[in-house]
């Protein structure tokens, strides 16, 4: 938990930012898998419920 | 609620969207809605099987959401504020968690993986590991960052103790891991070499402040490395893939430098048999200062 608010501290003040590579509906996992597993990606793959 | 959930180890096939109970919030927990869950690699090894994952189970390690409401123990937590979860779970009363590296507690697991994670609408969770995020992070932004920028934070920071100055080899620059890495080690003042598999990929590293870029379908990593390093080698390479990329990785080191890992994703059964592969080689040159796992993620 240090090292995580350590980074998390970098996050918020805007030093680093985090990458979305794409959006799917929760409902649309099994896409959002096959999308991370053809290493299609550049960041972060993310589920919205 | 909602979730997607599967009853037996397979392909993205066995990902079920399905009604499931909503959890019960203990007193001492937090209940949140689930605004955003971030994939990890992880994730696919659960779906795959991995050892310890119990059935039917939900995945997700990265969740951004609000708070719905606290249980009657909890302070310093207001229904409606805006959070990440912390990735992990620990006991919370061990001298390694008190510490603060609760990586190191001996029930140490991360979120998703031996329990239920937050691929559905609500999770009770223990308030240690709620973080408020401000308002200026989207959801989607907040659950891309816990795993892998806690992970490359941890790699070459806590492990490889990188330098201003330095020289450091990402592999996969447009992982998750690569994104964050990328980003740290340039925030470390240090010199980066991201690779990539494609064009696009190797232009977005670049924007995210690479300073050379390989591509690893196409050029042979350590030669590269050699030209752009005056035949040197680098002083870290963050190495994840595993067995698909592990001999270039080595043999990009500069004598002295340090390799660190996590991950594997290329093979999980090669993280499993790098040790009695790898090390007897690594000593009998006597070149590598340090050869450091870092777990699945910190």
């Amino acid at each position: 938990m240090g090292e995580l608010h350590e980074v998390l501290a970098h996050v918020f003040s805007g030093r680093l930012k985090p990458v979305v590579d794409k959006t799917y509906p929760l409902r649309e996992a099994r896409a959002a898998h096959e999308r991370l597993e053809n290493k299609e990606q550049f960041g972060k793959v993310v589920l919205n419920p | 609620m909602k979730a997607i959930r599967y009853h037996e180890f397979g392909g993205p096939e066995v990902l079920k969207y399905e009604d499931v109970a909503d959890p019960a919030l203990r007193k001492d927990q937090a209940l949140i809605r689930v605004k955003a869950c971030a994939l990890n690699h992880l994730d696919l090894w659960c779906r795959k099987g991995l050892p310890g994952v119990k059935l039917p189970h939900i995945n997700g390690s990265d969740v951004a959401g609000d708070v719905v409401e606290v249980g009657e123990y909890v302070t310093g937590l207001k229904a409606g504020e805006r959070v990440l979860l912390a990735p992990m779970v620990f006991c919370n009363r061990c001298a390694e968690c008190t510490a603060g590296r609760q990586n190191m507690c001996r029930d140490y697991s991360v979120l998703g993986y031996l329990n239920d994670g937050g691929n559905c609408e609500l999770l009770a969770i223990s308030p240690v590991n709620v973080i408020p995020v401000p308002q200026e992070l989207t959801y989607d932004e907040a659950a891309s960052v816990p795993l892998v920028f806690l992970t490359a934070w941890h790699m070459l920071h806590g492990r490889a103790r990188v330098k201003a100055g330095e020289v450091v080899l990402v592999l996969a620059g447009g992982s998750g891991v690569g994104v964050a890495a990328i980003q740290i080690a340039k925030l470390a003042g240090a010199t980066v070499i991201a690779t990539a598999g494609s064009e696009a990929k190797l232009d977005q590293s670049r924007e995210l402040g690479a300073d050379f870029t390989i591509n690893h379908y196409q050029q042979k990593i350590s030669d590269e490395v050699k030209k752009i390093t005056g035949k040197r080698g680098v002083d870290i390479v963050i190495e994840h893939v595993g067995q698909a990329t592990f001999e270039e990785s080595m043999k990009s080191l500069r004598p002295g430098g340090t390799l660190v890992t996590c991950g594997a994703s290329s093979s999980v059964a090669s993280s499993r048999c790098w040790a009695p592969t790898w090390a007897p080689w690594a000593n009998c040159t006597r070149c590598w200062r340090t050869f450091s796992p870092a777990g699945l993620s910190r």
